[in-house]
């Protein structure tokens, strides 16, 4: 799952330059995510994103959030609930606070990175029996993986040519992770509740193609992350938009 | 050769009867078809009095293959309400919005930063 998770995060973090706002406040997009077993895909969980704005005594944040469970049926073999969070400044779109809470087979994790910009990140793991502080020092465009999830979504890629390759960071696990992505083309592909719809197709190979994917958003301003397949040592799997409500355009 | 195709067709059957009960969805339909050609085998080798067992090998894959099929047809895939993560969530969301009242200060300072660069 861990392995999928950063398959997941590279796979969308990519970025040609800013374009208008791609989401709002109230957004909320379904995913449901399946696994490759013998041929045949198989649905695990849900996975949901929002976006949702709060308030502080001072500032106005943007609250992006990230769930992921598994179906009931599955919930007696590997039950999963994980939440990935980040508070961002509404104004400036740069992280502040990020937080993860992992609960995947009985494993658990806590992560929280609090940015301490221009250069550092205060880190805090919590483990079953173990808690670790760090300061890290990242550069200024890493981010952490919901942060990049969403300013995909606010690149501006229409005018992009089938070929161009990005190169980005992404902090997770305590660590940048260097990651070089491509942009294949459009493509038209079936999405539920949408019909068919002409999307951007990115190409994601990590750790030298060991783990790869493609994610396809879609070709119109809300650039909606509506399909991701990846493939992993073990197997491959996907994720499929299953509902978007409170689109931004 | 017969008895092969009997011994395989039973477990082929079971792993499928197995599989359309577990939440594998319609993986099940793999063993069930291998469980249908080695009971269809052994039908066709077997003398009339010992088509017994491959007769059965056949039905048990059927039936298998048919709970595959429709039970996800039946119960839909759905996301059992977790209290326990709903409370963990909102007790994450509180503790975040305190500690950004905390930061607050190096907010305002990080916003005025940005905006000198902007």
């Amino acid at each position: 799952m861990k392995k999928v998770t950063i398959l997941l995060t590279l796979l969308l973090a990519f970025s040609f330059g800013f374009s208008q706002q791609a989401f709002k406040s109230g957004e909320k997009l379904v995913y449901s995510a399946s696994y490759n077993m013998s041929g045949l895909m198989t649905e695990l969980a849900q996975v949901s994103m929002e976006v949702n704005r709060i308030n502080t005594s001072k500032s106005s944040l943007l609250h992006l959030k990230c769930k992921a469970s598994t179906y009931s049926k599955w919930d007696n073999f590997f039950r999963i609930r994980d939440l990935y969070e980040t508070y961002w400044n509404a104004k400036t779109f740069r992280p502040l606070l990020h937080k993860r809470s992992i609960d995947e087979g009985g494993h658990t994790k806590q992560v929280k990175y609090v940015y301490n910009r221009p250069e550092t990140v205060k880190s805090t793991v919590v483990r079953k029996h173990m808690t670790t502080n760090k300061n890290l020092s990242i550069g200024l465009e890493t981010f952490d993986v919901i942060s990049t999830f969403y300013q995909i979504r606010n690149m501006d890629i229409a005018n992009a040519s089938p070929g161009v390759k990005k190169t980005f960071s992404i902090l997770f696990d305590e660590e940048e992770k260097p990651v070089t992505v491509t942009y294949i083309g459009k493509e038209t592909i079936r999405v539920a509740g949408f019909g068919k719809k002409e999307c951007h197709k990115l190409y994601v190979p990590v750790e030298g193609g060991k783990f790869s994917g493609y994610i396809w958003l879609t070709a119109d301003a809300n650039k909606i992350p509506v399909q991701f397949k990846f493939k992993i040592p073990i197997g491959s799997g996907q994720l499929r938009l299953k509902s978007a409500q409170g689109l931004a355009n | 050769m017969r008895t092969i195709f009997i011994l395989l067709g039973t477990m082929a059957a079971i792993l499928a009867v197995i599989m359309a009960f577990l939440p594998f969805g319609s993986i099940a339909l793999a063993p069930a078809l291998l469980g249908l050609i080695f009971g269809f085998f052994a039908l066709k080798m077997g003398k009339d009095k010992g088509k017994g067992s491959a007769k059965f090998i056949i039905v048990l894959s059927v039936l298998a293959g048919a709970i595959a099929v429709v039970k996800p047809l039946v119960f839909k895939n759905e996301v059992r309400t977790d209290q326990q993560f709903e409370i963990r969530e909102q007790e994450s969301r509180q503790e975040a919005i305190e500690e950004l009242e905390e930061l607050e200060n190096e907010l305002d300072e990080l916003e005025s930063i940005t905006d000198s660069i902007q």
